[in-house]
This record gives C-alpha cells, sequence and structure tokens, in this order.
C-alpha cells in the first residue's frame, strides 16, 4: 500500500469516529464535520512525516480534539461575554444524530467546553489522563478536577449514582 | 446504573455514520490541500514579486530624499489598547493563601479575547480556557472559573480599569468571586515587552 491509499484507508476507517469526538464536544454536527476535515487537512499536509509514526491516528485526534476545544473555547467567549445568562443552554442544531443516551448529551452540553472535553476524551476515546491532559495543555491534577466536577455535575442533572470508580 | 457506566455505553452514537459521505469528505479534504499548495506557490510569487517592486521603490526614494515616514496613524480602541502580557505579584492574603495564588502571575491579554494566565507553582486550578472582553471602561472576564470561581457563584466578573503608562489597574464593579477578586484588584499589572 502506497502513501496515499494508506492516508485514503485511515480517513475511510477514522472519519465517522472523529466527527463523533468533535461532535460530542461542540454539539453541532455541521462544525463537527467542518473540523474534522481541518485535521485530515493538516495531517495530509504533513502525511510524509506523520505516516511514519507509530499511529498516525492518535496524532489526528489529538489535531481535532484541539481544533474542537479551541473552536468550543471560542464559542464559550461568545456566549458568556456577551450575555448574562450564560446558563442557558443554546437549543440543540437540527440534523444532528440521534443518540443513544439523548438526556446524557444534553446533560453534557451544559458543561464548560474544559469539562465537556475532558469527559470526551475520558469515557469516548478512552485516553489515560496524561495524554488528556496534554491535549488539553493542563496537568493531569487538573483534569482530574475538571473530571471529577464534570461527574458530579452529570449526577445531579440526571440524578444518576456517582461512583468513585475513577478516582 | 452509575454515571460512569451511562458515560461509557451512552455516548456511542446510535447509528455511526449518521449520513456521513465519507468518500465525498476525503475528495474535499485531498482538494483543499491541493488548492492549498498551488496558493502557496502563488504567495511565494507573489511575496518575490513584492520584494523586488520594494527595493525598487525604497531605492527610488533613497535617491530623491524623501524621508519614508507614514502619513496616518490609526486610532486605537480601547480593547486594543490592552492587549499584551503583563506580571502582577499577588501579595499574601487570608484568600491567595488558601487558594495558592500568592506569588508573580504571568497575563495576556490576546487580540483573539483569549486571557492566558501563568500561575506560579502554588495554583493547582485550571487556567485555560479563558476570556476577556472591553466595552468602555469596563472589563469583563470568566477567568479563573474552575475551580476557584464556580459556574453559580461568580461565572463572570466586570471590573473597571485604568491604564497609566505601563500600569493596569483594576477597581471591582462586580465580581462574587474572591478568587479572581484578588488576582485583579491586589496590585496593577506591569505591561513586560
Amino acid at each position: 500500500m502506497d502513501a496515499d491509499e494508506e492516508f485514503r484507508w485511515l480517513f475511510v476507517n477514522d472519519y465517522p469516529s472523529v466527527v463523533r469526538t468533535t461532535y460530542l464536544v461542540l454539539h453541532d454536527h455541521a462544525r463537527a464535520e467542518e473540523i474534522a476535515q481541518d485535521a485530515f487537512v493538516q495531517l495530509l499536509r504533513h502525511w510524509s512525516k506523520v505516516h511514519q509514526y507509530e499511529s498516525p491516528s492518535a496524532w489526528l485526534r489529538r489535531v481535532a480534539i484541539r481544533l474542537a476545544v479551541k473552536e468550543a473555547r471560542r464559542d464559550q467567549r461568545r456566549l458568556v461575554l456577551t450575555r448574562r445568562d450564560h446558563e442557558t443552554p443554546r437549543p440543540a442544531a437540527a440534523g444532528g444524530p440521534v443518540e443513544v443516551d439523548e438526556e446524557l448529551v444534553a446533560a453534557i452540553r451544559t458543561l464548560s467546553p474544559q469539562q465537556r472535553s475532558v469527559v470526551v476524551l475520558f469515557y469516548y476515546e478512552d485516553r489515560p489522563m496524561d495524554q488528556i491532559a496534554e491535549i488539553l495543555g493542563c496537568t493531569p491534577a487538573t483534569g482530574w478536577v475538571h473530571l471529577h466536577k464534570a461527574r458530579k455535575r452529570l449526577g445531579a442533572l440526571l440524578r444518576t449514582e456517582v461512583h468513585t470508580d475513577v478516582d | 446504573m452509575s454515571i460512569d457506566q451511562r458515560l461509557r455505553n451512552g455516548l456511542h452514537p446510535a447509528d455511526p455514520d449518521h449520513g456521513l459521505d465519507t468518500l465525498a469528505a476525503l475528495r474535499r479534504v485531498e482538494q483543499r490541500v491541493t488548492r492549498r499548495t498551488r496558493a502557496t506557490h502563488a504567495a511565494l510569487s507573489a511575496l518575490v514579486a513584492a520584494a523586488l517592486v520594494a527595493v525598487i521603490g525604497v531605492g527610488a526614494a533613497f535617491q530623491q530624499g524623501r524621508p519614508d515616514t507614514p502619513d496616518v496613524v490609526a486610532a486605537e480602541p480601547s480593547e486594543r489598547a490592552l492587549i499584551g502580557t503583563y506580571v502582577v505579584d499577588v501579595p499574601d492574603s487570608p484568600v491567595a493563601r488558601i487558594e495558592g495564588l500568592v506569588g508573580r502571575w504571568v497575563i495576556s491579554l490576546e487580540a483573539d479575547g483569549a486571557l492566558e494566565l501563568r500561575p506560579p507553582p502554588s495554583y493547582t486550578g485550571a487556567t485555560t480556557g479563558a476570556a476577556w472582553r472591553v466595552e468602555d471602561e469596563l472589563l469583563r472576564t470568566d477567568a479563573l472559573v474552575e475551580p476557584g470561581c464556580q459556574a453559580d457563584n461568580g461565572y463572570v466578573g466586570t471590573y473597571r480599569w485604568s491604564l497609566t503608562d505601563d500600569l493596569l489597574a483594576f477597581s471591582l464593579v462586580d465580581d462574587a468571586c474572591d478568587v479572581r477578586r484578588a488576582l485583579f484588584t491586589s496590585s496593577a499589572w506591569e505591561r513586560v515587552p
């Protein structure tokens, strides 16, 4: 398999799950696809180097998540600093995917971008906290604080028992 | 079901592809990279041409003995005046001690609205994702929302700012968050290059 074929194979294989990750951070399907494609554009531009890495997929996901987190923070700035009723969540974008657990995904939307990102990386991407911290540019201790607060808030919103099996 | 089990099971989509046209997306990505490569080559050519024109122009101006000074100075809105990097030494106080704030902070007010914080080693809270915005003499920020200031206790703080030479000082207008008040009002911020 040559380098181009290898890239296409990775694209077909990883694109849906990268879109899903960015969607869970942004909660906007169209922008999630844009961000995922931006990440693949970066991957293709650096493909001659990255395809030699042990896991080009991991490189791609780091880029995609960073872009999504940056976008989510930008959203937060626009929302929080322009109105005082920042606690009111925006309605879900039309045309989003059908969720297995609609209530859970809606509750995640109410988290801050940092908390949302940690939850997605930890539970959906199944990443260890040191990787999550590296992606988000914080210390692992801060990552654990975000996760702890997110679980507490989700537990309260969903009236679900919060165990300590990740602590 | 615990919240952990629910999170592990519930984040996966009911329909993994959800109407995604993966092959069309692949074509778009490949086209964008191709276009970008072409645009880069074109931009490099234009840059070389512009550099040549500039060299010729400067040479001609020098020969004519004309001073090369700009005619127009753009006015800066207040927000632009604050963009930059500052240091502030947060002094010891009960709040500052408990929250680990005491010491030197390096704070950047970025042009894109981001507020970057580099805290002293004693501070262990989150410093990412903060933002700032100025409306006239007021600055609003959500810095130190977590863990210092929770959403239900002062998500956004408002301060009146004044800039004298390189010193940026804040006075409290409205902020329920003790930690942020300590950072913003305990000492003036000094602009650094």
